[in-house]
């Protein structure tokens, strides 16, 4: 073996800790259970691989010994019996708990149960909060504390919140499956909102001093990447890991060294990953060609846009104010219209653009959202409208949520007291 | 799994009122799986009862006052939360106003009792038995048992079970208990509302508050004083209260 044990188990983690707790919540019915028991298979190939050598198929491998530790630990149980009878009658665990009759890796005409175990996660029953966390716990992987970390939650806080939707997963009968196809459309959605919520977690810390949190990118990117796999003939799961891909491949771009946020305009391309970016467009392609085309392919073509252009003055404005005009018709949110109003202003029309601001802070509909007033501000910075846009910068800065936010709006305000001044 | 939908109305309106009467028995004929169900009077009927140092108190309305009020209840039986959601979801209640769907609590969880199992002769008999019209002169309360969720000491617990089993048997014995069950803890409760044709959900009970309803009774008694009387002799009202208030007359 070129490569060190200790590096298999990583990457087997990586790899397979989804599968193998998919597979043994399907086979036992107890999503605590399955979680221990992978651990202790993982726990058991950092012993067992650098004495024996690592297995052909290390996923097998794992789903086996988590499998058998399941079974031990249901015999031993005071109602071990029981529930093993349970297991032995209910049709949808017919295959009892032994895991080794089936060879893990042939997916041949049977559903993966890890497409089974995100839609439990992210069953609509569970708050949203919940939903996140239990993605991450069960299926990627991620240790309690980290995600704790991740969501600036105190570490007993998150625990609770887990051990909470797993037990109403269990108490109040959330079914462990894919929703058939009446429901699936609005639950696959409920998915992806899950996925672009972690990603986003991960991309602008909602508050304090760290901006880009890698981790939790990385894993939705990886998760959605599983999803995409899994369901090759749904576009708008592709549309989003593009979306994903073409803003991530901007993250060492968008801070600048001393934390301070640095606007799309002004970001060095050249620091922009160029092989996420193709691979963000290639896999749009792919979703746009097999259609329906919908809102998160249009996002994804929008930041493709952005990430074709050479320079800042390069970028095709009027085809974004284009895509976003579609992207407001099919997702009507307030947020979507103001990004159409730069749009519509950066294609050359500030007077108009400025009107569509204003328009939205009329109605109210954004209230306290920094980046409406942000926006106006740096619309009428362009126009010259330096007083006024003073005024927007202040009304932004005291909104605005983030540290590195804060920092970027303090600099503009300071521009344009000093131009205006 | 066995659910409790709690259908909970506000102020009405005679275009609801309407849609109501079309379209209840609509979905009472369409949801197989419901094994018995009734509207409740409103919540000046109520009556909530509290035993502290062997004294009864009783005070008028429900255990606690809101705009929305459970205004109704249907016992229903699904393979699974989604089942249960689409019936709730269909409820013409919850395009107005909200439905919770709580599960009942396992039967080997303290307080349950092996009424609701889930094999379908049982059931059958328990509708068959809830079905039974109310006899002549007597009306049937619906009792809310409202806790707090902060456990007893274990002597304490022992106690509540105990005296519960000795009230069951007592008031079976006597005719008077015709159904109980106690209830999963309010945040498995999942709360139903559709809107726009879109069926909206959210995590835990139609109300959060620091008391929730953890078990219901239905009872048959000659009048609200011998219901009330037949609550205090419950061993929750030592700890807790309840609510009795009668079902809607026919």
């Amino acid at each position: 073996m070129s490569d060190p044990p200790q590096h298999a188990v990583e990457r087997a983690f990586r790899d397979e800790w989804g599968r193998v707790v998919a597979t043994l919540i399907r086979r036992t019915g107890d999503w605590d259970l399955a979680e221990d028991c992978t651990s202790e298979a993982f726990a058991e190939a950092l012993r067992v691989w650098p004495r024996d050598g690592v297995p052909h198929r290390p996923g097998a491998w794992l789903t086996t010994v988590a499998g058998n530790r399941a079974l031990d630990r249901l015999r031993r149980a005071r109602r071990g019996a029981e529930l093993l009878e349970e297991v032995g009658r209910d049709p949808l665990r017919r295959e009892g708990v032994e895991m080794d009759e089936q060879d893990p890796d042939d997916e041949s005409g049977i559903e993966d149960d890890r497409l089974r175990l995100i839609f439990t996660c992210c069953h609509p029953s569970l708050a949203i909060e919940a939903r996140v966390a239990l993605t991450l716990r069960t299926l990627a992987g991620l240790t309690t504390p980290a995600i704790a970390r991740a969501f600036l939650v105190e570490e007993a806080a998150m625990a609770k919140r887990l051990t909470r939707a797993k037990a109403k997963i269990v108490s109040a009968g959330i079914p462990y499956r894919v929703p058939p196809s009446r429901l699936l459309p609005e639950r696959l959605a409920g998915v992806l909102a899950v996925l672009y919520l972690m990603f986003n977690e991960g991309y602008a810390a909602s508050s304090g001093d760290d901006l880009v949190r890698a981790d939790l990118c990385a894993e939705a990117i990886r998760l959605t990447e599983l999803l995409v796999e899994l369901m090759p003939s749904e576009a708008e799961a592709a549309g989003l890991l593009a979306l994903m891909l073409l803003q991530h491949s901007r993250r060492d771009a968008r801070v600048a060294d001393g934390g301070e946020l640095v606007t799309l305009e002004r970001q060095d391309r050249a620091r922009w990953d160029r092989a996420e970016i193709e691979r963000g467009i290639s896999v749009l392609e792919a979703a746009l060609r097999r259609g329906p085309v919908g809102p998160y392919q249009l996002q994804a073509a929008i930041a493709a846009c952005h990430a074709s252009a050479a320079d800042a003055e390069s970028t095709d404005w009027p085809q974004i104010a284009g895509l976003y005009e579609l992207l407001a018709t099919a997702l009507p949110s307030p947020v979507v219209r103001l990004n159409r109003a730069v749009a519509v202003a950066m294609a050359g029309d500030l007077d108009r653009g400025l009107a569509l601001v204003t328009e939205l802070a009329q109605a109210g509909d954004l209230p306290g959202y920094h980046l409406l007033d942000a926006t106006r501000a740096d619309l009428l910075r362009r126009r010259g409208d330096l007083a006024q846009a003073a005024a927007a910068y202040e009304l932004a800065l005291a909104q605005a949520p983030s540290e590195p936010e804060r920092r970027y709006l303090a600099r503009r305000l300071a521009e344009v007291r000093a131009g205006s001044g | 799994m066995n659910y409790l939908l709690l259908i909970s109305d506000g102020v009405p309106t005679a275009d609801k009122a309407a849609t109501m009467r079309r379209e209840i028995p609509a979905w009472i004929r369409d949801t197989r799986g419901r094994i018995y169900g009734q509207p409740l009077a409103g919540p000046d009927a109520a009556k909530t009862v509290r035993v502290r140092d062997g004294q009864t108190l009783v005070s008028d309305g429900p255990f606690i006052e809101t705009k929305e009020f459970v205004a109704g209840f249907d016992i229903i039986s699904c393979t699974d939360l989604d089942e249960a959601i689409e019936v709730a979801a269909r409820h013409p209640v919850s395009w107005f106003h909200t439905v919770e769907v709580r599960p009942f609590a396992a039967d080997t969880a303290p307080g349950a009792r092996p009424w609701m199992a889930d094999d379908s002769g049982r059931r059958d008999e328990l509708a068959a038995r809830l079905a039974t019209p109310v006899a002549d002169g007597a009306t049937r309360y619906l009792l809310t048992l409202c806790v707090d969720g902060i456990p007893e000491s274990d002597e304490e617990e022992a106690a509540i079970d105990r005296d519960t089993e000795a009230w069951i048997a007592k008031m079976g014995g006597r005719g008077v208990q015709v159904y109980g069950h106690a209830l999963a803890h309010a945040e498995m409760a999942t709360t139903v509302r559709v809107r726009d044709g879109e069926t909206l959900l959210s995590d835990g009970p139609f109300i959060e508050t620091k008391e929730f309803i953890g078990g219901i009774d239905l009872i048959d008694c000659a009048g609200i004083d011998e219901a009330v009387t037949v609550t205090a002799e419950h061993p929750i009202t030592r700890f807790h209260m309840i609510e009795v208030r009668p079902l809607a007359p026919e």
